[in-house]
Protein backbone atom coordinates (compact mmCIF):
# COMPACT_ATOMS: atom_id res chain seq x y z
CA UNK A 1 0.00 0.00 0.00
CA UNK A 2 1.22 3.51 -0.76
CA UNK A 3 2.47 6.15 1.63
CA UNK A 4 1.40 9.66 2.41
CA UNK A 5 4.36 12.01 2.85
CA UNK A 6 3.74 15.34 4.56
CA UNK A 7 6.26 18.17 4.24
CA UNK A 8 5.85 21.06 6.67
CA UNK A 9 8.81 23.32 6.06
CA UNK A 10 10.52 25.11 3.25
CA UNK A 11 13.62 23.31 1.98
CA UNK A 12 12.57 19.85 3.22
CA UNK A 13 11.15 18.64 -0.08
CA UNK A 14 14.43 17.46 -1.58
CA UNK A 15 15.05 15.05 1.32
CA UNK A 16 11.54 13.68 0.99
CA UNK A 17 11.54 13.20 -2.79
CA UNK A 18 14.33 10.61 -2.55
CA UNK A 19 11.87 8.30 -0.83
CA UNK A 20 8.80 8.86 -3.00
CA UNK A 21 7.61 5.73 -4.77
CA UNK A 22 5.13 5.33 -7.59
CA UNK A 23 1.62 5.78 -6.29
CA UNK A 24 2.67 7.69 -3.15
CA UNK A 25 0.95 10.91 -2.15
CA UNK A 26 2.82 14.06 -1.20
CA UNK A 27 1.04 16.67 0.91
CA UNK A 28 2.46 20.16 1.46
CA UNK A 29 1.40 21.78 4.74
CA UNK A 30 2.49 24.83 6.81
CA UNK A 31 5.74 26.28 5.37
CA UNK A 32 5.95 23.24 3.08
CA UNK A 33 3.54 25.05 0.73
CA UNK A 34 6.40 27.38 -0.29
CA UNK A 35 7.55 24.53 -2.53
CA UNK A 36 4.76 25.68 -4.86
CA UNK A 37 6.93 28.69 -5.71
CA UNK A 38 9.83 26.49 -6.84
CA UNK A 39 9.80 24.26 -9.90
CA UNK A 40 10.94 21.28 -7.86
CA UNK A 41 7.48 19.73 -8.05
CA UNK A 42 7.75 19.44 -11.81
CA UNK A 43 10.63 17.01 -11.42
CA UNK A 44 8.47 14.51 -9.54
CA UNK A 45 7.19 11.35 -11.19
CA UNK A 46 3.67 11.73 -12.63
CA UNK A 47 2.62 8.75 -10.56
CA UNK A 48 3.07 10.75 -7.35
CA UNK A 49 -0.05 12.71 -6.44
CA UNK A 50 0.70 16.13 -4.98
CA UNK A 51 -1.64 17.92 -2.57
CA UNK A 52 -1.34 21.26 -0.79
CA UNK A 53 -3.43 22.54 2.11
CA UNK A 54 -5.72 25.42 1.18
CA UNK A 55 -5.58 27.38 4.44
CA UNK A 56 -1.78 27.34 4.49
CA UNK A 57 -1.60 28.48 0.84
CA UNK A 58 -4.09 31.26 1.50
CA UNK A 59 -2.33 32.42 4.68
CA UNK A 60 0.94 32.91 2.82
CA UNK A 61 -0.42 34.66 -0.26
CA UNK A 62 0.41 31.75 -2.55
CA UNK A 63 -2.89 31.21 -4.41
CA UNK A 64 -1.41 32.37 -7.68
CA UNK A 65 1.46 29.92 -7.32
CA UNK A 66 -0.83 26.90 -6.92
CA UNK A 67 0.27 24.85 -9.88
CA UNK A 68 -1.48 22.36 -12.14
CA UNK A 69 0.85 19.81 -10.60
CA UNK A 70 -0.80 20.06 -7.17
CA UNK A 71 -4.34 19.69 -5.94
CA UNK A 72 -5.50 22.15 -3.27
CA UNK A 73 -7.33 20.43 -0.43
CA UNK A 74 -9.18 21.29 2.80
CA UNK A 75 -8.48 20.07 6.35
CA UNK A 76 -11.30 17.53 5.94
CA UNK A 77 -9.64 16.10 2.85
CA UNK A 78 -6.32 16.10 4.75
CA UNK A 79 -7.88 13.83 7.38
CA UNK A 80 -9.37 11.62 4.67
CA UNK A 81 -5.91 11.24 3.08
CA UNK A 82 -4.47 10.15 6.44
CA UNK A 83 -7.24 7.58 6.78
CA UNK A 84 -6.75 6.31 3.22
CA UNK A 85 -3.02 5.66 3.66
CA UNK A 86 -1.82 3.00 6.10
CA UNK A 87 1.42 4.89 6.69
CA UNK A 88 2.03 8.63 7.01
CA UNK A 89 5.61 9.87 6.92
CA UNK A 90 6.24 13.38 8.23
CA UNK A 91 9.20 15.38 6.91
CA UNK A 92 9.74 18.03 9.59
CA UNK B 1 30.68 62.29 37.28
CA UNK B 2 29.84 63.32 33.79
CA UNK B 3 27.60 61.27 31.63
CA UNK B 4 28.72 61.00 28.06
CA UNK B 5 26.11 60.66 25.41
CA UNK B 6 26.28 57.05 24.17
CA UNK B 7 27.16 56.77 20.53
CA UNK B 8 24.44 55.43 18.28
CA UNK B 9 25.22 52.02 16.96
CA UNK B 10 24.29 50.83 13.51
CA UNK B 11 22.34 47.61 13.74
CA UNK B 12 21.59 45.30 10.84
CA UNK B 13 18.79 42.80 11.30
CA UNK B 14 18.64 39.93 8.82
CA UNK B 15 15.24 38.25 8.66
CA UNK B 16 15.62 34.86 6.97
CA UNK B 17 12.53 32.84 7.88
CA UNK B 18 9.05 32.67 6.34
CA UNK B 19 6.31 34.35 8.39
CA UNK B 20 4.03 31.80 10.08
CA UNK B 21 5.75 28.43 10.64
CA UNK B 22 7.62 29.76 13.67
CA UNK B 23 7.92 33.11 15.44
CA UNK B 24 11.30 34.20 14.02
CA UNK B 25 9.78 36.72 11.62
CA UNK B 26 7.65 38.46 14.25
CA UNK B 27 10.50 38.37 16.78
CA UNK B 28 12.81 40.05 14.29
CA UNK B 29 10.26 42.76 13.58
CA UNK B 30 9.81 43.35 17.33
CA UNK B 31 13.58 43.74 17.72
CA UNK B 32 13.72 46.19 14.82
CA UNK B 33 10.91 48.32 16.28
CA UNK B 34 12.37 48.21 19.81
CA UNK B 35 15.80 49.25 18.51
CA UNK B 36 14.31 52.16 16.62
CA UNK B 37 12.62 53.38 19.80
CA UNK B 38 16.09 53.61 21.36
CA UNK B 39 17.13 55.73 18.40
CA UNK B 40 19.68 53.34 16.99
CA UNK B 41 20.52 53.30 13.29
CA UNK B 42 18.54 50.34 12.10
CA UNK B 43 18.85 48.40 8.85
CA UNK B 44 16.28 45.70 8.20
CA UNK B 45 17.16 43.16 5.52
CA UNK B 46 14.94 40.40 4.16
CA UNK B 47 16.94 37.51 2.80
CA UNK B 48 16.52 33.80 1.99
CA UNK B 49 13.05 32.48 2.84
CA UNK B 50 12.52 35.75 4.74
CA UNK B 51 11.46 37.34 1.44
CA UNK B 52 8.25 35.28 1.67
CA UNK B 53 7.22 37.60 4.53
CA UNK B 54 6.74 40.33 1.95
CA UNK B 55 4.33 38.56 -0.40
CA UNK B 56 1.13 40.33 -1.33
CA UNK B 57 -2.32 38.84 -0.50
CA UNK B 58 -1.43 36.99 2.69
CA UNK B 59 -4.57 35.93 4.57
CA UNK B 60 -3.44 34.13 7.72
CA UNK B 61 -6.81 34.32 9.60
CA UNK B 62 -7.50 30.76 8.48
CA UNK B 63 -4.50 29.44 10.41
CA UNK B 64 -5.10 31.69 13.43
CA UNK B 65 -2.18 34.04 12.87
CA UNK B 66 -2.06 37.79 12.57
CA UNK B 67 -0.97 39.27 9.27
CA UNK B 68 2.73 40.10 9.27
CA UNK B 69 2.36 42.60 6.42
CA UNK B 70 -0.07 44.61 8.57
CA UNK B 71 2.58 44.69 11.29
CA UNK B 72 5.24 45.81 8.81
CA UNK B 73 3.18 48.98 8.35
CA UNK B 74 4.42 49.98 11.82
CA UNK B 75 7.93 50.44 10.42
CA UNK B 76 7.02 53.78 8.92
CA UNK B 77 5.42 54.98 12.17
CA UNK B 78 8.61 54.06 14.01
CA UNK B 79 10.70 55.90 11.47
CA UNK B 80 12.45 52.81 10.16
CA UNK B 81 13.16 53.63 6.54
CA UNK B 82 16.18 51.45 5.82
CA UNK B 83 14.22 48.38 4.79
CA UNK B 84 15.86 46.19 2.19
CA UNK B 85 15.38 42.98 0.28
CA UNK B 86 18.14 40.85 -1.20
CA UNK B 87 17.86 40.67 -5.00
CA UNK B 88 19.47 37.23 -5.18
CA UNK B 89 16.93 35.76 -2.76
CA UNK B 90 14.06 37.12 -4.86
CA UNK B 91 15.63 35.90 -8.06
CA UNK B 92 16.22 32.41 -6.69
CA UNK B 93 12.51 32.17 -5.85
CA UNK B 94 11.44 33.68 -9.18
CA UNK B 95 9.86 36.64 -7.36
CA UNK B 96 9.95 40.30 -8.34
CA UNK B 97 9.08 43.56 -6.56
CA UNK B 98 5.60 43.42 -8.12
CA UNK B 99 4.93 40.31 -5.97
CA UNK B 100 5.68 42.27 -2.79
CA UNK B 101 3.18 44.01 -0.51
CA UNK B 102 5.42 46.87 0.64
CA UNK B 103 7.68 49.45 -0.95
CA UNK B 104 11.18 48.22 -0.38
CA UNK B 105 14.68 48.89 -1.63
CA UNK B 106 16.24 46.01 -3.56
CA UNK B 107 19.94 45.49 -2.85
CA UNK B 108 22.43 43.65 -5.03
CA UNK B 109 24.99 41.22 -3.61
CA UNK B 110 27.66 43.87 -3.05
CA UNK B 111 25.25 46.21 -1.25
CA UNK B 112 24.05 43.39 0.99
CA UNK B 113 27.63 42.53 1.86
CA UNK B 114 28.32 46.18 2.75
CA UNK B 115 25.21 46.35 4.94
CA UNK B 116 26.39 43.38 6.97
CA UNK B 117 30.09 44.18 7.08
CA UNK B 118 29.73 47.84 8.02
CA UNK B 119 27.18 47.41 10.80
CA UNK B 120 28.34 47.61 14.43
CA UNK B 121 26.04 44.71 15.28
CA UNK B 122 24.34 42.10 13.13
CA UNK B 123 21.32 40.11 14.28
CA UNK B 124 20.43 37.05 12.28
CA UNK B 125 16.89 35.86 12.73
Amino acid sequence: MNHLHTVNSSGQLSDCTRFLEDGDALLLIEDGVYSLVSDELNNLSESVTVYALHDDINARGLEKYAQDRSKTISYTEFIQLCCDHPKVINWF
Amino acid sequence: MTLTEPKNKSLTFISRHPPYGNDHAFACLDLVLASSVFEQDVNYLFMGDGVFQLLIDQQPDGIGSKNLVASLAALELYGVSNVFVDALSLQKRKLSVSDLAIQIKVLDAVQVETLVNEADLVFNL
